[in-house]
């Protein structure tokens, strides 16, 4: 299973960044550094999800589907939304 | 000629499969907990099959059936004039069949290590720690050997047969090879972890002065052990062994427990008794003159905590269950105590102690006497440590304690280890860390919630076993 994630999120990365040179998208420093927190919030909370349910502790995995997992996307939103304004400004 | 040509430039293509890599790496250090998709849709105690295993009809196996020709067997039949079947595993055979009087041979020749010596030149053959593990582990016979540390029935040169044996061959090896020679034996007989205690002016006091009848318990030069009318002789030159054995994890539907703790550790302390008086070692049972936690702590296995009776351990909380004290004169290197932090985080934590049924434990902080006035009044503890003391005036064992702790966590989400980690070096997030535990529902379950889960084989869940 994390071999496929491993690779999907590889490739959705190498596809992300392979897209945004085509488009000429410039992205700073600290709008990376927010996505990789995202993604890195979102990986920690599908291996806690996932854990936590091996574990028997079903409502452990659901809290983190709202404690970590809710951050995580709303870290990867906003560093989308800061690289997007930022085209749509510049 | 193709006018394709990709947008990707040489440079591009080999950064990306640098990503991907890295990509692969990051997910691959999140602890694999699911090994194939069949496992995660397994989820949730369902026994199905994975994918790849096909279901048949009822009476419909793999081997194919000649009912015609099947019959039940007939368990007086003869063959060569003896009981069906006839086999190689009896020497008795081998004297009316040629072929199984060739096998015997083969294996009275030392066939089964011959080959193993072929295939692992290095090996020498089995040893005394060899033919010591193997009466262990069979002692189904409960062969747990005298106080004086004298074992029945132990085979003391590889091949010959069992004997009383020779108190002048011992297993020879280092104390930090012993420990480890030890370790593995506890931990395959099923004990969860092992400490040694060296026996100083200090750790004498954690044995008591005597015995419940009076008999007095006292240090003695030699090695050899003794128990009489008039006193219970302790060398003083031996260690404490200390290990200890786990609840079964499905305690954490407590209080509907089971009893697999001390019913467990009891095969683990004959096996381990038996084990070091096959080696040639005094090994005597010391449990009821001395207190459990206080070695736990001291031989590092555990931390003392709010939970008071039981030690609690980084890796298993308070899931020690059987914790056995044994002096002995095995050359054991010694094992420092601990802090994981288990001390400090009990400070802010009391989950165990605010969960109590019968509010038979201690609210406050850790303390020199006891914080109830009765049990303080009766002085009904026992002084010089600052800890938490048990109100047991009070507590009726029905063990909620042990299902409570925030350590007591399995090892299937990585959050646990980073909990352990923060909870060693940053304390100030304790108090965070123990509402967190609480809110994300860890602890007791519903005991019928059991049945509804897949049991884990034997005893403990996988995940929860840690090395």
């Amino acid at each position: 299973m994390w071999l496929i994630i491993g690779l999907i999120a590889g490739a959705a990365v190498l596809g992300l960044v392979l897209w945004m040179r085509g488009k000429d998208v410039a992205v700073k420093w600290y709008e990376w550094l927010v996505g990789a927190l995202g993604l890195a919030l979102l990986l920690f909370t599908i291996q806690n999800y996932a854990g936590s349910l091996a574990e028997l502790e079903s409502t452990a995995a659901n809290m983190f589907l709202l404690v970590s997992g809710l951050p995580a996307i709303i870290l990867l939103a906003v560093s989308w939304q800061l690289v997007a304004r930022r085209q749509r400004a510049g | 000629m193709s006018k394709f040509h990709s947008t990707v430039s040489r440079r591009d293509f080999m950064k990306g499969l640098g990503l991907a890599g890295a990509g692969l790496g990051a997910a691959a250090a999140a602890a694999p907990v699911f090994h194939d998709l069949d496992e995660v849709t397994s989820i949730q105690g369902e026994t199905k099959h994975p994918w790849y295993v096909k279901e048949l009809e009822l009476e419909k196996p793999t081997v194919e059936m000649d009912w015609s020709t099947y019959q039940r067997v007939d368990r007086t039949k003869q063959v060569s004039g003896t009981r069906f079947p006839l086999t190689a595993t009896s020497s008795a055979h081998a004297k009316i069949n040629a072929t199984i009087a060739a096998a015997r041979v083969l294996k009275d020749s030392g066939h089964n290590i011959a080959w193993m010596k072929e295939k692992f030149p290095s090996y020498q053959g089995p040893d005394l720690r060899t033919e010591a593990m193997l009466g262990a582990s069979a002692t189904s016979r409960m062969n747990y050997g005298t106080f004086e540390g004298v074992v029945d029935d132990v085979r003391r040169n590889p091949g010959e047969p069992l004997s009383i044996p020779a108190p002048d061959v011992k297993w020879q090896g280092t104390p930090e090879e012993n420990l480890k020679t030890l370790r593995n034996a506890a931990r395959f007989f099923g004990a969860a972890e092992i400490g040694v205690v060296p026996l100083t002016a200090n750790t004498k006091k954690l044995f008591n002065a005597n015995y419940r009848d009076g008999t007095p318990i006292n240090f003695v030069s030699g090695n050899e052990p003794y128990r009489n009318d008039n006193e219970i002789a302790i060398p003083s030159g031996h260690s404490v062994l200390f290990f200890s054995t786990l609840e079964s994890s499905q305690a954490r539907q407590a209080p509907a427990p089971t009893w697999t703790g001390y019913e467990h550790y009891s095969h683990v302390e004959r096996k381990i008794h038996y084990f070091l008086g096959a080696l040639g070692y005094k090994h005597s049972n010391v449990s009821s003159y001395t207190q459990s936690v206080a070695f736990g702590a001291f031989s590092g296995v555990c931390e003392s905590s709010r939970a008071c009776m039981i030690g609690t351990s980084y890796k298993y909380g308070n899931m020690y269950r059987g914790m056995h004290r044994i002096t002995t004169d095995f050359p054991l290197a010694p094992t420092s105590p601990v802090d994981a932090g288990i001390h400090k985080f009990c400070k802010d934590c009391r989950t165990c102690a605010e969960s109590c049924p019968y509010n038979a434990m201690p609210l406050g902080d850790a303390s020199w006497e006891h914080e109830d006035t009765e049990e303080e009044t009766l002085k009904n503890y026992i002084p010089g440590f600052k800890g938490w003391r048990l109100l047991n005036l009070k507590c009726i064992r029905c063990k909620n304690c042990h299902t409570q702790c925030p350590f007591n966590s399995g090892d299937a989400a990585i959050v646990h280890d980073l909990v352990r980690a923060t909870a060693s070096t940053v304390p100030i997030f304790n108090g965070f860390l123990a509402n967190m535990h609480r809110a994300f529902g860890y602890g007791t379950k519903n005991p019928d919630e059991w049945w509804e889960n897949d049991a884990p084989i034997g005893l403990f869940d996988a995940e929860f076993v840690k090395p």
